[in-house]
């Protein structure tokens, strides 16, 4: 799977993209394992270390969906090859 | 009672007439609109909601909030507020940067101003007293020159609010801008100033004057103040120099929207631009930013001054918004920077807006692609995008049916439908068939085609104050008026949009009721968004604006989004209804009833 980050998080990863491989039946929470294990630093500025759960306001997103709208972190990566990690960002 | 925050002084210009009087602020009008957007609109409904938006008739408001140019954190905004030649429909337009809170330090709360000059003038605000001045000599430049020539007479500490060539010519989207680029771009507000002779706006106030709470409820302020600052400084969205707004700026959205298929491109004919990421803040951040300009009391710094150092594209400019990157970029199909960056200067420069600006260059592409222009506007051609947008703002040519704006040059054109505008007014860079409730913001909002007047993706999105999915329709009709109401009180105080990134109505009703000594609970706050909410409305009615007119492009209705929102269609028949239900209007008409409850009649 191909994961990608964005803004600040970028800089864990050249050009911000990670391959990692993932088992079948493997979650977004196994896809992070996979990926702090290639970018320790990274971790951090992801998940809160109090709860095992993202930082407020991480989004991280499976074709299109934030996992927040599905099952969060125990959501299954299924047949999806990218996976998209966003630190907090407001505009418009 | 002597309230704080306010200076209690508005100036009546006729340039009719060439006079200028004063008065106070009328009695109620404080706990009942506020200030700043409630304030002006209020004035222009009094004005008369059938006046002609390019008449002299027509009244254009700089207003201020009670909280502009305070220490209360992001209030450096005024709003204009008059009738828009874009849509007909009563508008306001805030302006960041400096402009704001000097008017509020000259002694304003604001300037009224009608009538049209025999020949071009420019204002003059000091002290609480207006002059009207020769500005013949003015006529004809841009922006940057008008502001450079003015600062040269009056100093550097001179704050001036212009309009280009394209207000001058009565563009329909012209902006005013300030010498910080900041824009009231939307509406056609430059048109208004053009329409009365009027080129600019001197303000030249002293930072002495910042108002202050009376002294019993000095400490009550501070609190309140410091209470704020703290979740500003603190909040995961706002947070300076950490992730994304403060560093990136309002791009950083390019890319999650991007890649949630909800981004509007060729036209909104589909919804995810292949090349977004090149025309993200990231992008630009590595490649073009070279300075991080703020605006009076902000700790975020999200704006970003962009340099082209040579070739063709060869300027220095700010800011590169989500918006502007947007609308010249994926939704005219082009991904190159460079131009970009010089697009954007060219309509700080002559004044327009630029999402109008950008809208309506992508519906020419489109009205090209179907024959509909004798001249060819090709995708993402930067060099014939350059010269439409000089030639919009000289009205030459195409670019004088440009000049209406992307949904009147549609209809001239010949086919509406390729307009992606609400009630005459373009989008912006959400795309509703991917995100369900900024759908119904853009529907229902009082000014056109917008999404500051309820920013629904803050928690669609972003999740404040608290996540919603945005697929559903569930729930937004009821999300949607909350943001409605309370943007309606916080652009009457005025604070910047991005302050309701960490604070909320709680904190927004205590600095307002420290500073002032007008006590506003949350609730109250809310009820004041909602008269202001209603007024507009009422006007808008008053000027033949039913439910008939709260739709969106048929595009988004009928066709299919693409990309990671495959399949998606706006949903707005299912929350129409429930919105209505909430607000208590029917078909988009505010009842009587609904009208004496918020002591509008």
């Amino acid at each position: 799977m191909l994961i990608k980050l964005f803004a600040n998080l970028r800089a864990f990863a050249k050009d911000g993209r990670v391959e990692v491989a993932l088992p079948p039946g493997a979650t977004v929470r196994d896809a992070l394992a996979h990926l702090f294990a290639l970018t320790p630093a990274l971790q951090e500025h992801v998940i809160d270390p109090a709860t095992g759960e993202l930082l407020p306001f991480v989004q991280v997103m499976l074709k299109g969906r934030l996992v927040r709208d599905l099952q969060g972190l125990d959501t299954p990566v299924g047949e999806n090859k990218e996976m998209a990690i966003f630190p907090p960002v407001a505009g418009g | 009672m002597m309230l704080g925050g306010y200076a209690n002084h508005l100036a009546h210009i006729d340039l009719t007439n060439s006079t200028v009087t004063y008065s106070p602020i009328p009695e109620g009008y404080t706990r009942k609109y506020l200030g700043g957007r409630g304030m002006g609109v209020k004035f222009v409904f009094d004005n008369g909601p059938k006046v002609e938006a390019l008449s002299p008739d027509n009244l254009l408001c700089f207003m201020n909030g009670p909280v502009t140019g305070s220490p209360v954190n992001m209030s450096g905004r005024l709003a204009v507020v008059t009738k828009s030649p874009l849509t007909g429909t009563i508008t306001d337009s805030h302006m960041g940067g400096f402009s704001a809170a000097r008017l509020r330090w000259a002694g304003f709360d604001g300037l009224l101003v009608k009538g049209r000059a025999a020949n071009p003038v420019y204002l003059v605000a000091e002290n609480g007293q207006v002059t009207i001045n020769d500005a013949s000599g003015l006529w004809g430049l841009g922006v940057r020159a008008t502001v450079k020539a003015l600062r040269e007479k009056y100093g550097k500490d001179a704050s001036v609010m212009a309009i280009g060539p394209a207000g001058e010519r009565l563009v329909h989207f012209a902006a005013w801008l300030n010498e910080d680029d900041r824009a009231s771009g939307r509406g056609g507000t430059g048109a208004v100033g053009g329409a009365k002779n009027l080129k600019a706006i001197v303000v030249i106030g002293d930072r002495k004057n910042t108002p202050k709470p009376a002294d019993e409820r000095k400490a009550e302020f501070e609190a309140a103040q410091k209470a704020g600052l703290k979740l500003i400084m603190e909040g995961g969205l706002t947070a300076p120099n950490k992730g994304g707004l403060s560093v990136y700026g309002t791009n950083v959205l390019t890319n999650i929207l991007n890649e949630a298929g909800a981004f509007p491109s060729f036209n909104g004919r589909i919804s995810h631009f292949e090349q977004g990421y090149e025309i993200s803040g990231e992008a630009f951040k590595e490649h073009l930013v070279v300075k991080e300009p703020v605006c009076h009391a902000c700790p975020v710094h999200c704006k970003k001054e962009l340099e082209v150092k040579e070739g063709r594209w060869k300027v220095r400019t700010e800011s590169m918004e989500y918006e502007t990157a947007w609308g010249l970029g994926a939704m005219c199909g082009l991904a190159d920077r460079e131009p970009l960056a010089y697009m954007l200067d060219q309509c700080n420069d002559y004044g327009l807006d630029t999402i109008e600006m950008g809208v309506t260059l992508a519906m020419a592409m489109e009205a090209s692609e179907l024959k509909l222009t004798d001249e060819v506007v090709n995708w993402g051609d930067a060099e014939k995008m350059s010269e439409l947008i000089r030639t919009t703002a000289y009205r030459e040519g195409l670019g004088d049916i440009l000049a209406l704006g992307a949904y009147y040059a549609a209809v001239k054109l010949g086919n509406p439908d390729i307009a992606m505008s609400v009630k005459g007014q373009a989008i912006p860079a959400y795309d509703p068939r991917g995100v369900q409730g900024i759908g119904l913001g853009y529907a229902t909002s009082n000014r056109g085609g917008c999404h500051v007047r309820g920013y629904t993706i803050a928690s669609e999105i972003a999740g404040i104050p608290f996540a919603t999915d945005r697929t559903v329709t569930e729930g937004k009709a009821e999300l949607l008026k909350i943001f409605q109401d309370l943007f309606a009180f916080t652009d009457s105080m005025d604070v910047c949009k991005f302050a309701t990134f960490s604070e909320g109505a709680a904190e927004f009703a205590a600095q307002t009721a420290a500073l002032t000594g007008i006590p506003f609970t949350p609730e109250e706050a809310m009820k004041v968004g909602e008269r202001i909410y209603n007024l507009e409305r009422y006007y808008n009615n008053l000027n033949g604006f039913t439910g008939k007119d709260d739709t969106l492009p048929k595009r988004f209705l009928t066709e299919p989004a693409t990309h990671n929102s495959e399949g998606m269609l706006s949903q707005l028949h299912v929350m129409l209804p429930e919105y209505y239900a909430l607000r208590g209007w029917v078909d988009g008409v505010v009842t009587e009833a609904k009208l004496k409850e918020l002591e509008l009649i």
